[in-house]
């Protein structure tokens, strides 16, 4: 395993001188944005609608603290106390909630017995004998988790320049994967907003306070705590932290590549570089998107039960899932890797702030190699660099798509992905009238796919695919890239069948295959659905 | 250093392509009081316009303004300039940008003046930009803008689209007079395919009138033209609106009435048995509406869009069929419903 080569070169105040700065900050820069009394009340008003019906929709996930603290804020609003001070004060709650526990001391340590200490969590869960498969036959995590990608001179660069990971979001397993991976590529440690449902998870929040998380209350959507999140983002980036987020804003509930990427917190990075010029200590940023996939995914069946239901609005927070049985993670891991399976992370071409290539020497080039001074573009006519937050929020428009582009060439395409597309799209043509809901209901018997005309599908979407890979519009796993459609159909119902156990997804019977769930199907289908209908975003209407 | 280069280089503004439009535009902002920088590949035109004032080639013997200066120098028309106006035909734009890039810097606001796809990759001219170049505030320029009249002196009017406000507010602050009014909108991809495909009707409406329908005939092709181009761009991710107004109905109207516009001339001249090869050898400028016909048939067909009247231009121009062939075909379709804006039944 790779020891921590890099020094960490950025001075992490205290955690409470951080929390001061942030505060104060973020109050002045709501003041400047709500500059009148009108607009304030405004902002106040919103404040307090969003927390009161978070806490009647969801009051168990509320300390008694927190409800006492809203109570006496709400007296002081009604009561028409001075409202800048009351946002002070909400402002101080966020940032204090938002506040991760990270020091890079404690981090060292922890990563140092890391994968160890994944496999020791997940030894606390009895009975042990489960796990004796946790790894890859004759390997260690190493080989369980395949990184791929031109990763030396993503480490070169992060030397002169503060990296941004921008990870694909399928599971929670994500963040302890992550986490892990970018410790074992040699990177200095990563800052980055966890859900606040990890951190009530047992197995997970041991890492997160160590692996340099802070915490993000998804519930909370009135925008005094957006803001007061960006700030505390800026704040850290600003610093010189490398910073992690999930553009996806959350895990894909469909399974498919991400092509809508939440902006917020991306655009930090922007704001960040512009202070830090203003400041008159300019510092170099560089993004990298990180795709991933996994054969399969522990929480798909819950995922895309909501998916499909359509409210993921209202269950934007999942936390009963999959994710939240131990025994359903014991069995998931223990059949999942113990399969031969591979979680397959690459790492993509970075970029700069502005979506443009960035070389081994952290210049920005434009496509045709012409080197790019990125000061200009926060430049105005006047020859000044000034903050505009409507030029700089299309800035980061621009990095999103240039992020999404990356994210469909090179989230690595496997097994199930194919195997399960050939097998929907085959019984949607079969059943072209049936709306989604309906299709999804199919009898197993229903679901045959005759043998021949599977395996000829299954190998036009191989040709199809392969070709794309030559021209670089798509990655595919080496088993996807080169192995007879034979093998891949037998490895891609291996997989499906490994979790949940027995669950026969897919499966082979009297020259035929079968759909014993379309849900899973569909699932893993639109993993791949992008490339080879040219239709990225999924929906289920 | 000539004067002219001395001014080239010290102007705020440049205007690429010398065109037929290209001049236009760069009178249009030079009449609003600015000095423009305007790039051609000919050096001869370089010095008519320096010495005389005038592009006979595009613009006959209209007088223009002494606030133009010449350079067929890349980096003195573009270095440092707040504002590009890109007036090169949609085909030549990406040779054009490659020769821009090594001196654009990303505080430059580029506005294109295109209305084409280009063909083989299907590309609109914002997408050309962004492949080529480091630029990102990026607009496009497009309405029923026929050059000689401008250039005439009669009022005119169209939009500028992009998704920077400081995009719009530039351009507008260029072209801001008594006689040109600039709108404004955030749908690039609108503007940019009703000022391309509206070449295609033009053609079509040169062919109704040298055949000598009526009025009847015109509005038909209008309206049901329209209709069609308006359902490959809301595939393509355009907005509805943008159709209704002046670079989509707007354009539309000028460019089929007028006999001035080239792509009506390609149209005439169709109708009248001549070869397209002849036409566009002897047209002398490019007639955008050829390639555009071309590229909008295979988007229809990739994206499943019903769009008669293109596929029926399309088959002429390939002299697959003649136009009472077209006529046939179209006529013998089955009327929808006129309110049916969706994709192909069974899409």
């Amino acid at each position: 395993m790779a020891e921590l080569p890099m020094k960490v070169d950025w001075r992490a105040p205290s955690p409470q001188k951080c929390i001061r700065t942030v505060v104060e900050r973020t109050f002045m820069h709501v003041l400047q944005k709500y500059a009148t009394d009108e607009s304030r009340e405004e902002l106040l008003a919103d404040t307090f609608f969003h927390t009161q019906k978070r806490l009647d929709a969801d009051p168990k996930h509320t300390s008694d603290a927190e409800r006492a603290l809203w109570t006496g804020l709400r007296k002081r609003y009604l009561r028409k106390d001075n409202p800048v001070s009351i946002l002070r004060d909400i402002i101080r709650f966020y940032v204090e909630e938002i506040q991760g526990h990270f020091n890079p001391m404690v981090f060292a340590f922890s990563t140092s017995i890391l994968p160890a200490g994944m496999n020791l969590a997940f030894h606390a869960w009895p009975p042990k004998r489960l796990f004796s498969n946790l790894v890859a036959p004759g390997g260690g995590i190493e080989d369980t988790i395949k990184i791929t990608g031109d990763v030396d001179r993503v480490l070169k660069l992060a030397k002169t320049a503060t990296p941004i990971a921008l990870p694909t979001h399928l599971s929670n397993f994500d963040s302890p994967v992550i986490g892990w991976a970018l410790h074992h590529m040699g990177f200095a440690p990563f800052c980055y907003g966890a859900g606040l449902n990890l951190f009530t998870n047992p197995m997970i929040s041991f890492f997160m306070n160590s692996l340099g998380a802070y915490k993000v209350d998804r519930r909370k959507k009135e925008e005094l705590y957006k803001e007061t999140l960006k700030e505390y983002s800026t704040f850290l980036l600003e610093l010189g932290c490398p910073s992690l987020f999930f553009p996806g804003g959350t895990r894909s509930r469909s399974g498919a590549i991400e092509s809508r990427l939440k902006l917020g917190l991306l655009g930090t990075g922007l704001r960040a570089y512009i202070i830090n010029l203003l400041k008159g200590q300019p510092k170099k940023y560089f993004v990298v998107p990180i795709a991933m996939s996994y054969h399969t995914v522990l929480e798909s069946e819950t995922l895309v039960d909501d998916f499909l239901k359509d409210t993921g609005k209202n269950r934007y927070i999942i936390t009963d899932d999959e994710f939240s049985k131990p025994s359903a993670v014991a069995q998931f891991v223990a059949n999942s890797m113990g399969y031969d399976s591979r979680l397959y992370l690459h790492v993509c071409e970075p970029l700069d702030l502005f979506g443009n290539r960035v070389d081994e020497e952290g210049n920005s080039v434009d496509p045709n190699g012409n080197w790019v001074d990125t000061e200009k573009y926060v430049t105005e006519g006047d020859g000044n660099i000034r903050e505009i937050p409507q030029r700089d929020a299309q800035y980061t428009v621009e990095l999103g798509d240039a992020v999404v582009d990356a994210y469909r060439r090179n989230t690595p395409l496997l097994s199930t992905h194919v195997v399960s597309f050939t097998m929907f799209k085959l019984l949607r043509e079969r059943h072209p009238h049936l709306d989604i809901y309906r299709f999804l209901r199919l009898e197993e018997y229903e679901t045959r796919i005759e043998k021949p005309v599977f395996m000829q599908a299954l190998e036009g979407h191989l040709n199809t695919l392969r070709d794309m890979a030559s021209r670089g519009l798509c990655r595919l796993a080496p088993m996807t890239a080169t192995s007879p459609p034979e093998d891949l159909l037998k490895a891609g119902i291996g997989h499906l069948s490994a979790y949940p156990v027995g669950s026969r997804t897919i499966y082979e019977e009297d020259f035929g295959l079968y759909a014993k769930n379309l849900s899973m199907v569909y699932y893993y289908s639109n993993r791949v659905r992008g490339h080879l209908t040219g239709q990225f975003e999924v929906s289920p209407k | 250093m000539s004067v002219a280069e001395k001014h080239a280089r010290a102007a705020s503004v440049a205007v690429i392509g010398m065109g037929n439009w290209g001049t236009t535009v760069a009178e249009i902002v030079a009449r609003s009081g600015q000095d423009v920088a305007v790039y051609a590949r000919e050096s001869a035109q370089v010095e008519e316009l320096n010495r005389e004032h005038r592009n006979s080639r595009y613009t006959g013997e209209v007088i223009l303004s002494d606030r133009l200066f010449g350079t067929h120098h890349m980096e003195t028309a573009v270095r440092g300039k707040r504002l590009l106006l890109l007036c090169v035909p949609c085909q030549s734009a990406r040779a054009a940008l490659r020769q821009m890039a090594p001196v654009v810097d990303g505080s430059q606001v580029i506005v294109h003046c295109a209305k084409g796809i280009e063909l083989g990759t299907h590309k609109r001219v914002s997408e050309i930009i962004r492949e080529e170049t480091m630029l990102r505030k990026i607009g496009v320029l497009s309405g029923p803008n026929i050059a000689p009249e401008i250039l005439g002196g009669a009022p005119a009017a169209s939009v500028v689209a992009s998704r920077y406000e400081v995009v719009v507010g530039e351009a507008q602050r260029a072209f801001k007079g008594d006689q040109f009014m600039l709108f404004s909108s955030t749908d690039v991809v609108g503007l940019e395919l009703c000022g391309a495909l509206k070449n295609i009707l033009a053609i079509a409406a040169g062919m109704v009138s040298e055949m000598g329908f009526g009025v009847n005939t015109f509005a038909f092709l209008i309206t049901r033209g329209l209709a069609e181009i308006q359902r490959l761009g809301l595939a393509l991710g355009a907005e509805r609106d943008t159709f209704q107004g002046l670079a989509g109905m707007g354009d539309v109207l000028a460019t089929c009435s007028s006999p001035l516009s080239r792509n009506h001339q390609v149209g005439k001249r169709l109708a009248r048995g001549e070869k397209l090869e002849d036409i566009v050898s002897s047209l002398g400028m490019v007639a955008e509406g050829v390639k555009t016909t071309r590229a909008a048939y295979e988007l229809s067909n990739i994206h499943r869009v019903e769009m008669p009247i293109t596929h029926a231009i399309h088959h002429i121009i390939e002299g697959q069929w003649t136009i009472q062939d077209a006529l046939k075909n179209l006529m013998r379709r089955q009327p929808l419903n006129e309110k049916m804006v969706s994709k192909s039944p069974g899409n």
